[in-house]
């Protein structure tokens, strides 16, 4: 339950061995490489270290990847499982491997048969276009590219129907010394031949103008139409045949996919090791790095670093310097650290309230959705989710959170007596009829007591929970005050308003109010007395005690917000209820299978609903009315520089015979 | 005039015309916050379909209000019988008492959560610069929302204790 100490590290290196000593510490996912200045090592004259031409191969290559594997992942038939999860690989060991081999040369060859294809598909949709164009022409015995001749003129064109009638024009035009002759008709046109001598050209134009008559060029037609359309056929049909082999060989090569998997995670990692290389600095031979790293790696980090020529030196990190935080917490309060991260990981040097809050998180969460069923869910959920899944580490903790959460609601659904609501009572009554099944089995009412029937009680005990978690909050800033060398700070600032608060809860328990009022009363006098010392001249002193103890609106407005707790609690229990009750209204056979429909879609919906809800302000409780009383925020996170894990999952540290290996050579 | 006035607002109408301004006005301001945080989500969405999980989480918060309603209505209707049993001839006071009471969540939910889904769809926003800045979009969503619980709070309280 801390924050991580940190140890900056600076390392130089040779250049050749950098690359290697990267992507061996990015296994061990504790070194954060920082930016390093060139300013910082100006005497050496050294300049960031840049490997451009690495780089960009790489980003071809992942580029790609990137493009072929969704489409291999399709067609392979292997749909990536929802429970596959992710398998363990070892991107050096991959990397040499022959299957490497066979997943790039797939890569390669399935991303050549994208490119064919799309030209294929071109080509085929041209040639189609080409045989409608030349539809029409079918019957024309000439090649549709009409030779050039001195004394005739020839075209071949169109002419709206409706201009004329077919004959009229034939006979206009034969009067006028031209050959029409009609090859087709469709589409509203005629689709004509149209030749005269080359002295009738004139009349000709004219005429053919006032038809409508637009001319078509096919000068690359130097075949029959009917060859040159039983031709693209030909080719279109072998296109086909082409690309219904590539296709096959495309599904051949969709088997590699998992294997194309593990190339885009090894070759990500190789980029994301050039691209912490390029913060260095470097030297003709050498490089040089900065970094942190936690205290407690820094054996494995100096060992790991032993295996290369270079010097190295751990420090202390200097006054001005603001290391990266990582928390480190017991096996329970370290799923909670998302809720921290949610909101601002803490300063480094300050408090790490995780443990703290994780029990109150657990608690207040539990309060809000006192459900036994919900809670047996959630730790289902919580629990056999990550099993199956085998998400990220983040993502892991995150549900086992839920997993813990849930088993707070089921034990506060014991004691309030929530079972989805009150299902059991809900089916005794309606299908057992059962008259007053609470008086019968009073443990599903809830051991302590029903919120439903005692609301002031549950409004206590959210009050009461809210108390003891502000007064956790304000022990905190008691601690941070006492540490930083002002005990009496510490007494007067925060003890007096817990002896305030002790006398005002005496007010109500106590008998004789005197006895709370005085308590109070001192705690007030605290106040005054100690709030104002640093204002200048007694008046000053005394007016700034008399306001601090307006500090007491914030308090109860704080104490307060603590009634949600109650307010969610009731909601959840009621949405339960109505399910309940809805559902318990069908009678026939139909009306119990919709029944029952109803019944688990309405509680999954009344689930879901009041997960996030009670999520969201539980995590609000601690943000707004317990940080605020101690937490120091802008904390940096620690952020290692890690292997790509997309697909795949690096193991933690090198397998021991690489290591040998590596060390004796 | 007066017969059929006093027909019209009886106690059980009343109780009823409660009941429904609670689901209605609520309703009308969760649809209005969830319609603007999923016009927002879906510019998100248009650039990062992956975020789709985020943006659920956002468009869910401004819902409440209209479940708070809904809940309010039923507890309602619950007391007066009509669910659950026969429904019971009311004074006009306690019909009007069951109105009264459904007015918190009723005109608080309608404000709350349109201003709500307007912090949430900004929250949108934020998502589209930040993408890991959900926790924050979500707590300044649910500070608005307070309110809308402190009311649903006391409407259920007045219910519940006739």
């Amino acid at each position: 339950m801390a924050i991580l100490e940190m140890r900056k590290l600076t390392v130089f290196a040779i250049r050749s061995q950098v690359n290697d000593m990267v992507k061996r510490m990015m296994r061990f996912r504790c070194v954060q490489i920082n930016q390093t200045s060139p300013d910082e090592f100006k005497s050496l004259q050294a300049r960031l270290f840049l490997c451009e031409e690495e780089r960009l191969r790489l980003e071809k290559e992942i580029e790609k990847i990137n493009t072929v594997l969704p489409v291999l992942r399709k067609k392979s038939g292997k749909k990536r499982k929802l429970f596959a999860g992710r398998k363990p690989m070892d991107f050096d060991k991959f990397l040499q491997s022959p299957d490497c081999e066979k997943a790039r040369s797939s890569v390669e060859e399935a991303s050549s048969i994208i490119k064919r294809q799309a030209e294929i598909s071109a080509e085929n949709a041209k040639n189609e276009s080409t045989v409608k164009s030349l539809g029409p022409w079918e019957k024309f015995d000439l090649p549709l590219s009409l030779p050039e001749s001195r004394d005739v003129v020839s075209f071949l064109g169109s002419i709206p129907v409706q201009s004329s009638s077919f004959e009229v024009m034939e006979s206009a035009m034969a009067e006028a010394g031209v050959y029409l002759e009609k090859i087709n008709e469709g589409d509203n046109h005629y689709y004509v031949f149209v030749m005269a001598h080359r002295s009738c050209t004139e009349a000709m134009n004219a005429l053919l103008s006032q038809y409508g008559f637009v001319r078509m060029q096919f000068s690359e037609e130097e075949e029959l139409v009917v060859d040159r359309v039983r031709k693209l056929g030909l080719e279109n049909d072998s296109l086909r045949s082409e690309a219904e082999s590539l296709e096959k060989r495309f599904v051949e090569l969709a088997e590699n996919v998992d294997l194309i998997e593990y190339l885009y995670d090894s070759d990500e990692t190789l980029r994301l090791a050039l691209v912490q290389q390029y913060k260095m600095l470097s030297t003709p031979y050498c490089c040089i790095m900065t970094g942190w790293v936690p205290k407690k790696e820094e054996n494995s980090i100096s060992r790991l670093l032993d295996q290369y020529e270079c010097a190295y030196e751990f420090e202390d990190p200097e006054p001005d310097e603001v290391p990266p935080v990582m928390l480190s917490n017991n096996p329970f309060s370290r799923n909670f650290e998302t809720v921290i991260g949610m909101y601002d990981y803490p300063h480094y040097g300050s408090f790490d309230p995780t443990a703290i809050m994780s029990i109150f998180y657990f608690l207040i969460f539990g309060l809000m959705f006192a459900d036994v069923g919900y809670g047996l869910i959630l730790i289902l959920a919580g629990f056999l989710g990550p099993r199956l899944l085998k998400p990220r580490e983040g993502t892991k903790r995150f549900l086992n959170m839920f997993g813990y959460c849930g088993i707070s609601c089921v034990v506060m659904g014991i004691l309030f007596g929530g079972w989805f609501g009150n299902l059991p009572y809900s089916v005794m009554e309606n299908l057992f009829r059962v008259e007053k099944p609470a008086g019968v089995i009073p443990f599903f009412n809830g051991v302590v007591f029903n919120p439903t029937e005692n609301i002031l009680g549950f409004m206590l005990v959210s009050l009461g929970m809210g108390l003891i978690h502000m007064c956790a909050g304000m022990a905190i800033k008691f601690r941070n005050i006492w540490k930083s060398g002002h005990p009496f700070a510490a007494i007067f600032d925060v003890g007096s308003w817990w002896v305030i608060f002790a006398g005002l809860i005496l007010l109500f328990v106590v008998k004789p109010m005197a006895v709370g009022g005085i308590v109070a009363g001192v705690g007030a006098a605290m106040l005054i007395f100690s709030q104002g010392r640093n204002a200048k001249g007694i008046v000053m002193k005394f007016l700034k005690g008399v306001m601090s103890l307006y500090g007491i609106v914030s308090y109860m407005s704080d104490l307060l917000s603590y009634s949600r707790i109650l307010a969610l609690g009731l909601v959840a229990g009621v949405i339960g209820q109505v399910i309940n009750l809805i559902t318990m209204m069908g009678k026939s056979v139909v009306g119990f299978i919709v029944m029952l429909l109803v019944l688990v879609i309405g509680h999954l919906l009344n689930l879901a609903i009041n997960v996030l809800g009670t999520f969201v302000h539980t995590s609000r409780l601690q943000y707004i009315e317990f940080f605020n009383k101690f937490y120091e925020d802008g904390g940096v996170k620690f952020e290692p520089a890690v292997p790509s894990e997309k697909f795949t999952v690096t193991p933690l540290e090198p397998a021991p015979a690489r290591v040998a290996q590596q060390s004796k050579s | 005039m007066a017969e059929i006035f006093k027909q019209i607002f009886s106690g059980f109408n009343l109780a009823i015309l409660g009941a429904a301004l609670a689901t209605i006005l609520a309703g009308i301001g969760s649809a209005k916050g969830v319609y603007l945080v999923a016009t927002a989500a879906s510019g998100l969405l248009s650039e990062n379909p992956s975020a789709f999980g985020k943006c659920i989480v956002l468009e869910a918060l401004p819902m409440t209000q209209g479940i708070y309603g809904l809940i309010t209505s039923f507890m309602i209707l619950f007391k007066i019988g009509v669910i659950g049993g026969s429904p019971m001839a009311l004074e006009t006071a306690d019909g009007a008492y069951f109105l009264l009471a459904a007015l918190p969540i009723a005109i608080v939910g309608l404000y709350s959560g349109i201003k709500q889904g307007k912090v949430a769809a900004s929250g949108v926003v934020l998502l589209t610069k930040q993408p890991n800045e959900l926790g924050h979009a979500m707590t300044n969503a649910a500070l608005v929302e307070t309110y809308a619980i402190f009311a649903v709070l006391v409407s259920l309280l007045l219910i519940l204790f006739r």
